[in-house]
């Protein structure tokens, strides 16, 4: 008897095993309706792909399905409370998340805590349960990475965002999280490969292209962007039409593309576009600081502090514009009054969550610059080379500081590393014209102005910019000509 | 578990394996999604190091050296990750491969094509792993109570499974998982097999038979490092193979050396050359095969991850399994007796030796098909001579071989018993039969012990005659069960085939008191005249049904030749007797007197009728020496009618005679006589003796007797036959020794006959078995008072003889006439 029993439970054992390894899928989540775990998979996948209109119909599917499935409660709470309009109804499912935690698995009842979590130490503590017992999952990975974004520990970001990988080499936001590190961090070549992997893993969504239009655009590969950001259009036509941030970041970062090679039309109407499908505002100030500053670049200056007075938002960006518009309109006042908005209180938090400390940085540079002082103003301009992105924008003023204050040969430095940056930087070729020009070097002076002038090639417009470039060369030409 | 339960049992994990391998080699064979692209993991990235030519990569613009980031839209680091995104796709689909060439990463579209994963090698293996299999199920099959079997049977499956399913490459189907756990898990029990079989091949050691439980010790350590291998496999989901486990390895090394080591000891204390023999082919068998794979598939494969070498290791296994499968056709290995048809070996070799004809023929075709040569009638005619002139002998030869090399044995055994029976069937003495047939037996038949036992002319027992015919044999009653069942039945009686049941007791007894095994009868006209006992087999072989065949074939012819030689026996004997019993007759002839001796009115008439060749009667006259009136008169009887009867005969006659001559009184010369006699016959033998003295001065006759019949008077004037008065002592001479004798005196008369008889005469029987006796032969003498001595014989011979009407007379018939006639003196 003892015998048999035995064998039947050696036998079940083994069957168990089978079972276990290869036909039991467990679901991840608790929910009693197979169809609406189905719709909460896919509302993910949307999640992941940035389609947060598709997410939301999805999870609101599986809510319809299974009325007490917690964690569709609290990602479809999530995505109405990133629009403003709907964020009562994202408090009411995460309300209803919380009720329903105590009935789910550990695991999910710790994920619903940590996103409901109201303070920073109690959300470390979910977190922390989280990554002791559920190490191997992706959800508290992410969270780590996206606290130590949050901190600027990219280090410690790219730690957790690398170890996403480990658990599942084909997450593919994971690619986009490290390639936005490594195009921060200046590993070019990196972050393409980064955003190539992420393209190559999520063929049929846009946002890898997207993140790759911005590398490329980043690094003065302009042509190429604007063929990423267009073949996100083309993969998503939805993005044409409905309001989403993914849309208005696509259209925005083709604004950008247009801009930096001069078709500023081009630009205005990509971002006129941006404007039409802004869903929860998040580049509303983005948007018009890049309007304000084809104004700008244009030379219009008071239509620019025209659109920057529009805008309510008091963002530092916005601030930072008038000030460079003030510059140019010489009214030192408005600049002045500038600084000490940055600098009052009320933006101490703001500054620091927005790195808006750098722009303050800058203006005061800018304003010693205009002091010409120029070692003062060094320091100060050079914070910008930290970050790529920004220093391209501060080169030329960094670098004309270097020049004035007899340091030629740092200010060559700087050039160059701005233009390994982005061999198309049209700022860089600029101040080297300007540079080289005051320094007689004429050769390399229309050379630079040259790479200036093919930069902006398909301008649709002259700007004063293009106007000085074209007269310098103009002056060398005279001069060779005299001289010959 | 019941043998049947457990021997299904068996065979269900054997086709399970081969269910199995089946599976992996199928697998082998289906086409699969490829690329044409062989890759490696490099510096932490999956690099392409080859490209096969004109593949779908080779199209699509690869090259050796780029680094593969991604296949069909998800990201690869390893080749298996490679290997199981391409499993997914389909035969002829277009996927896209991100590539990082140089600095530069972009995506290349590829069309599979498709390929089979079997290679000549892997071809190899499975060849070398059924054969493994089969020859383990072949075993098995025939002993399956064999507990070597059993594990032989398990290892040779656990080595299929290991050469089958894994050394094959990954196919990253789900077939993989299955047919590489498979695998593993047989290279895990594989060396505890291994080990186990040779410690119990072909005996169990002491050792282990005393402590069972270090088998337990030698299971356990695979399992071990099994165990905890197996579920991290699955824990981990590594996509590492888990082939590479150094402690695995390291214990089949372990195990493989000490089961070599095992079965080395073992050969080295086999004492037999038979069984040396047979165990060498399997020790060069395993040391061959088993030695190259540990050096180059585990310890430069595995261990030193050097794996070039592999098929190195892994060709000479096959010798494994081949000695195993030579040692049981030729040597008969663990007791299996096949007999491979010699036709079909034959006829294979004819097929082979056609097949090489047909392709030198059509090579030398092909060869002269654009010369001048082939229209020439040259050609053919020379091709036909070499058929007929090197075929045959080439055939020929070959099969000798293949008879030398497989059916030695045999050929050998059928030999030397066809030997034994021509030469049986020329021995005519029994005991040199007997002593050829029990050695030739014991040592062809390599049986601990042999004997025959042969019928006693009485029929009341059989002698049992073994090793040393010369000592007396033993017995076994004719009514014991053993002799019963082999007259009844007529069929030889194996005693591991007797049930164990109380009607068979008696039977097992009698065999076993006999140190037989099997016994086969010997029959002569259906008739049991004796039978062959053969003891145990030696190396616990058992009689197979062919060797109880040979035996019977043989039996017959020993019978026969039992037969002869026990008639040849008795003729012989007879003949023997027959000649004695001439010198015998020739020696008695010499003995009894050829004339009467003369004495005046004395008529002497004598006669004697002996029953056998040499009669045991005599009689003598004696003349006394100075005195001729007086005669001796001697009748005697000997009691033996032999040689040895009448040498007794001439004793008795001359000492009487000469006692006779030295003393006048007959008890004294009976007394002498027997004094000189008594010791001088041989035991059981004596003489009855009437010795009378007749004295024709005062015609008297004084007389003494010793046992023998007292003559009759016939005074032929009255008529009147009376017997002469007894004496007193009547012991007959040579037995014992008496004292004295006495003696009687009688006066005849004018015309008295003395009739003088043996007991012959009184006692012979007619058919009613009735004797003649004293009274007949009294009224046949008084029937004829006068006539001639002659006319009395007469009729006392028709008398006797019409009493007999036709029987033969049982014992001699002597008389002695003695007519006395009184002479006037002058």
């Amino acid at each position: 008897m003892l015998k048999k029993l035995i064998t039947v439970l050696v036998i079940a054992s083994a069957l168990a095993g089978v079972w276990y390894l290869f036909l039991y899928h467990p679901k991840s989540v608790t929910t009693r309706s197979g169809a609406a775990y189905q719709e909460y998979l896919l509302g993910k996948e949307a999640v992941n792909k940035l389609y947060n209109n598709e997410a939301l119909t999805h999870f609101k599917k599986a809510v319809s399905l299974d009325s007490n499935f917690a964690m569709a409660c609290l990602y479809l709470g999530k995505l109405y409370q990133m629009n403003t309009a709907q964020k009562n109804l994202g408090e009411k499912y995460l309300k209803r998340a919380k009720a329903l935690a105590p009935n789910v698995s550990q695991r999910e009842r710790w994920i619903i805590y940590l996103n409901l979590a109201k303070t920073q130490k109690e959300q470390n503590a979910y977190l922390d349960s989280l990554l002791q017992k559920y190490d191997n999952t992706i959800e508290p990975h992410w969270r780590e990475a996206a606290i130590a974004m949050k901190k600027r520990d990219f280090k410690k970001a790219e730690q957790e965002y690398k170890r996403i990988l480990k658990i599942n080499p084909n997450y593919a936001m994971a690619y986009n999280m490290l390639g936005y590190l490594a195009s921060q961090q200046g590993h070019t070549d990196e972050a393409i490969e980064y955003f190539k992997k992420y393209i190559f893993i999520a063929p049929d969504e846009a946002n890898p292209h997207d993140s790759l239009g911005e590398l490329l655009l980043l690094i003065g590969r302009y042509d190429e962007a604007i063929k990423e950001f267009k073949e996100a259009l083309r993969i998503r036509p939805e993005l044409t039409k409905e309001p989403s941030f993914l849309a208005e970041g696509v259209h925005f970062h083709l604004a950008e593309a247009y801009l930096s090679e001069g078709r500023f039309k081009k630009s205005l109407d990509y971002l006129a576009k941006a404007e039409r499908l802004r869903s929860r505002g998040d580049l509303s100030v983005q948007v018009t600081a890049l309007k304000a500053y084809i104004f700008y670049q244009s030379g219009k200056y008071r239509e620019s502090l025209a659109i920057l007075a529009q805008g309510k938002d008091r963002a530092p960006d916005l601030i930072f514009l008038k000030a460079l518009n003030a510059v140019k309109l010489h009214r030192l006042q408005l600049f002045k009054s500038c600084i000490q908005e940055l600098e009052a209180k009320s933006y101490q938090k703001e500054m620091k969550s927005k790195g808006a400390e750098l722009i303050l940085d800058y203006l005061r540079g800018k304003e010693a610059l205009l002091d010409h002082n120029y070692s003062k103003a060094i320091p100060l301009l050079k914070q910008f080379q930290k970050f790529p992105k920004f220093s391209l924008f501060a080169i030329r003023d960094l670098a004309w500081a270097y020049y004035k204050n007899n340091e030629a040969d740092s200010a060559d430095a700087a050039i160059q590393q701005a233009l390994k940056i982005n061999p198309n930087s049209a700022d860089a070729y600029f101040i080297l014209a300007k540079i080289n020009f005051d320094r007689k070097r004429y050769p390399e002076a229309q050379k630079a102005i040259e790479h200036y002038l093919n930069v902006y090639k398909d301008r649709d417009r002259e700007t004063p910019d293009s106007r000085e470039m074209t007269e310098l060369l103009n002056r060398i030409r005279a001069k060779k000509i005299k001289n010959n | 578990m019941t043998f049947q339960k457990r021997k299904y049992s068996i065979l269900a994990i054997g086709l399970f394996a081969l269910a199995i391998a089946g599976l992996s080699i199928a697998d082998m064979f289906f086409q699969k999604p490829y690329d044409g692209i062989a890759s490696s993991y490099t510096k932490g990235n999956l690099a392409i190091t080859e490209i096969t030519p004109k593949s779908p990569a080779a199209q699509a613009g690869l090259k050796p050296g780029d680094l593969i980031l991604g296949i069909a839209h998800q990201i690869v680091k390893f080749p298996s990750d490679a290997g199981r995104v391409l499993m997914k796709q389909k035969i002829g689909k277009t996927i896209s491969y991100l590539i990082q060439r140089d600095k530069r990463i972009f995506t290349i579209a590829l069309k599979l094509g498709k390929y089979r994963l079997v290679s000549a090698s892997y071809y190899y293996y499975a060849i070398i792993g059924l054969i493994f299999f089969l020859v383990g199920l072949f075993v098995f099959l025939f002993k399956p109570e064999d507990p070597a079997a059993t594990l032989f049977f398990l290892m040779n499956t656990s080595f299929f499974l290991f050469l089958v399913c894994s050394l094959r490459p990954y196919s990253y189907y789900w077939v993989d998982w299955f047919v590489h756990s498979a695998g593993t898990f047989s290279l895990f029990l594989l060396p505890a097999f291994f080990l186990h079989f040779f410690l119990i091949f072909p005996e169990p050691k002491p050792w282990i038979s005393k402590n069972p439980k270090i088998l337990y010790l030698i299971y356990s350590l695979p399992a071990l490092l099994f165990l905890p291998n197996f579920l991290s496999y699955f824990i981990k989901f590594s996509s590492q193979p888990f082939l590479k486990y150094w402690p695995s390895w390291g214990l089949l090394v372990l195990y493989f050396t000490l089961g070599i080591f095992s079965f080395i000891h073992t050969f080295l204390q086999a004492k037999d050359h038979h069984i040396r023999r047979k165990l060498r082919v399997i020790l060069w068998g395993i040391i061959l095969g088993l030695v190259p794979f540990i050096i180059f598939g585990v310890i430069l494969g595995s261990l030193l991850q050097n794996s070039q070498y592999l098929l190195v290791g892994v060709i000479p296994m096959v010798f494994v399994p081949l000695s195993f499968a030579y040692a049981i056709i030729r040597f008969q290995l663990m007791d299996i007796d096949i007999w491979i048809n010699k036709s079909v070996v034959y006829t294979l070799t004819t097929f082979i030796i056609s097949l090489f004809y047909v392709i030198l023929i059509a090579t030398l075709d092909a060869f002269t098909s654009s010369r001048r040569l082939t229209n020439s009638p040259v050609l053919p005619f020379v091709l036909a001579l070499l058929i007929v002139y090197f075929f045959n002998p080439l055939r020929d030869r070959i099969q000798t071989l293949v008879d030398r090399t497989f059916f030695k044995e045999r050929y050998d055994y059928r030999k030397t018993m066809d030997e034994i029976s021509e030469a049986i069937i020329s021995i005519l003495r029994l005991d040199e039969l007997l002593r050829f047939l029990i050695n030739k037996l014991r040592d062809t038949l390599r049986v601990s012990h042999v004997s025959i036992s042969v019928k006693n002319p009485n029929g009341s027992n059989f002698q049992v005659f073994s090793e040393d015919v010369d000592d007396d044999p033993g017995s076994i009653g004719a009514g014991s069960a053993l002799i019963r069942v082999l007259s009844q039945q007529r069929v030889p009686i194996l005693k591991s085939n007797l049930a164990n049941l109380p009607e068979n007791r008696k039977l097992i007894n009698d065999l076993s008191a006999l140190n037989s095994e099997l016994a086969i009868p010997l029959l002569y006209e259906n008739h049991l005249i004796g039978s062959i006992q053969l003891g145990a087999r030696l190396e616990n072989a058992s009689f197979t049904k062919e060797d109880i065949q040979l035996l019977k074939t043989l039996a017959n012819q020993t019978a026969i030749a039992v037969e002869n030689a026990t008639l040849h026996q008795q003729l012989t004997h007879q003949a023997e007797i027959t000649r004695d019993l001439k010198i015998a007759s020739e020696m008695q002839d010499h003995l009894l007197p050829k004339t009467h001796p003369s004495i005046p009115g004395v008529e002497i008439l004598s006669h004697t009728i002996p029953a056998q060749e040499v009669g045991g009667d005599f009689y003598d006259f004696i003349e006394m020496a100075g005195n001729s009136h007086q005669m001796g008169i001697t009748i005697g009887d000997v009691s033996a009618k032999s040689i040895s009867g009448a040498i007794a005969m001439v004793a008795a006659k001359e000492i009487i005679h000469s006692e006779a001559r030295d003393h006048h009184t007959p008890s004294l010369v009976l007394k002498e006589s027997s004094e000189r006699l008594y010791g001088l016959l041989e035991k059981n033998m004596f003489v009855t003796l009437f010795y009378g003295l007749l004295d024709m001065n005062d015609f008297s006759l004084r007389y003494s007797c010793a046992g023998h019949p007292l003559p009759f008077i016939l005074r032929t004037k009255d008529a009147a036959a009376f017997q002469l008065p007894r004496t007193d002592v009547r012991f007959p001479l040579g037995p014992i020794r008496p004292f004295r004798y006495d003696e009687k005196y009688i006066s005849l008369k004018d015309g008295d006959i003395i009739f003088f008889y043996t007991d012959g005469l009184v006692e012979a029987m007619n058919r009613k078995g009735d004797f003649f006796g004293d009274a007949s032969l009294q009224k046949v003498l008084s029937e004829n008072p006068g006539g001639s001595l002659q006319e009395l014989k007469q009729n006392i011979f028709d008398s006797i003889f019409a009493f007999l009407d036709g029987m033969p007379q049982n014992d001699d018939i002597t008389f002695v006439l003695l007519k006395i006639s009184k002479i006037r003196k002058s």
